[in-house]
């Protein structure tokens, strides 16, 4: 196995929306959001998937629970979990059984050990270009303003049927990227 | 040339360089494709396989390969991540592990646009931890 580890926070994110997938959902929201006064940035996922019951909810944080029959460990939420904590930080799950679940993690962000955002625009569109059934929605928030995305806008706005092709992905990358770096989000 | 900030702008160039940009036709049918599975999940993404992702869309694109590419979750080969698994119209899929750029490569210029099977296929009749019990 080529081990290169959980480097970037947009692979966490690539990680945990796996999930939302998984548990159904149509609507993914995403959002990053950097909070000047307290010293914090929030990676939050929401979907509207099938949920969890309070019973599932306190066991995802255990490694050596999973959902999956394919393997008998689950690392994902752990994972995030753990680089959270490194921080100072956390990680909650708020879910309702039919209505979808939240995974918030909490980062210190001048903390050292903090993790950097990575390539966010990227882990976004590959969720976006193999997973067209599910409208997806990128918030990104900091001090210096906000910029939201979602498919449902660039579908309409492009006037595309399905967002994929290297050119379109590229340019959208850019557009991103370029948003990210006004925001100072990293 | 300015940067790309929003949709708007985005539009504009494209509305400007409109000749160059195609997009898929409606309604093929994805059995007559090649298609490409990379797994996902925790172990996959650890190990790289969202380069390998990005990677294989990019290449088959530009050498004119017409693919499907999508992410699926764990396939239960973490021992082998990044895995792949690869589809030839009318044909079985098959599973390769240990993939990398190199591997990568090697996998569309000799099985899927030669035919020629390459190294590093994992057996389908090969054991998950579920199986064995």
């Amino acid at each position: 196995m080529i081990c290169k580890g959980m480097k970037e926070i947009a692979l966490h994110i690539l990680d945990i929306a796996e999930n939302c997938i998984a548990a159904g959902a149509d609507k993914v929201v995403i959002s990053i959001i950097d909070e000047v006064s307290t010293d914090l940035q929030y990676i939050r996922i929401e979907d509207n998937g099938k949920g969890m019951s309070e019973k599932e909810i306190s066991r995802v944080t255990d490694p050596f629970y999973t959902s999956r029959i394919t393997r008998r460990v689950g690392m994902g939420i752990p994972l995030f979990c753990q680089h959270a904590e490194m921080t100072g930080g956390g990680l909650k799950i708020q879910s309702e059984k039919g209505v979808g679940t939240i995974v918030e993690a909490t980062f210190h962000k001048s903390h050292p050990d903090r993790q950097p955002l990575g390539d966010l625009e990227g882990s976004w569109l590959l969720l976006v270009s193999s997973n067209p059934g599910i409208e997806w929605e990128l918030i990104c928030s900091s001090g210096a303003g906000d910029f939201s995305l979602s498919t449902y806008e660039i579908r309409s706005v492009l006037d595309v049927e399905s967002i994929r092709g290297t050119e379109l992905i590229a340019s959208l990358k850019r557009m991103i990227r370029n948003n990210l770096d006004v925001l100072g989000l990293e | 040339m300015s940067k790309i900030k929003s949709l708007a702008d985005l539009k504009k160039i494209r509305d400007e360089q409109v000749t160059g940009l195609q997009t898929r036709e409606k309604g093929e049918d994805a059995e007559d494709l090649v298609q490409v599975k990379v797994a996902m999940a925790t172990c996959g993404i650890a190990s790289g396989a969202k380069e390998i992702m990005e990677f294989m869309t990019e290449a088959m694109e530009k050498r004119g390969v017409d693919a499907i590419v999508t992410q699926v979750g764990c396939m239960g080969y973490c021992y082998a991540e990044p895995t792949i698994e690869v589809k030839l119209p009318g044909s079985e899929p098959i599973v390769f592990g240990g993939v990398n750029r190199e591997k990568a490569d090697e996998i569309i210029e000799k099985f899927i646009k030669g035919g020629e099977l390459v190294d590093g296929i994992i057996p389908v009749n090969y054991e998950t931890v579920e199986s064995k019990e």
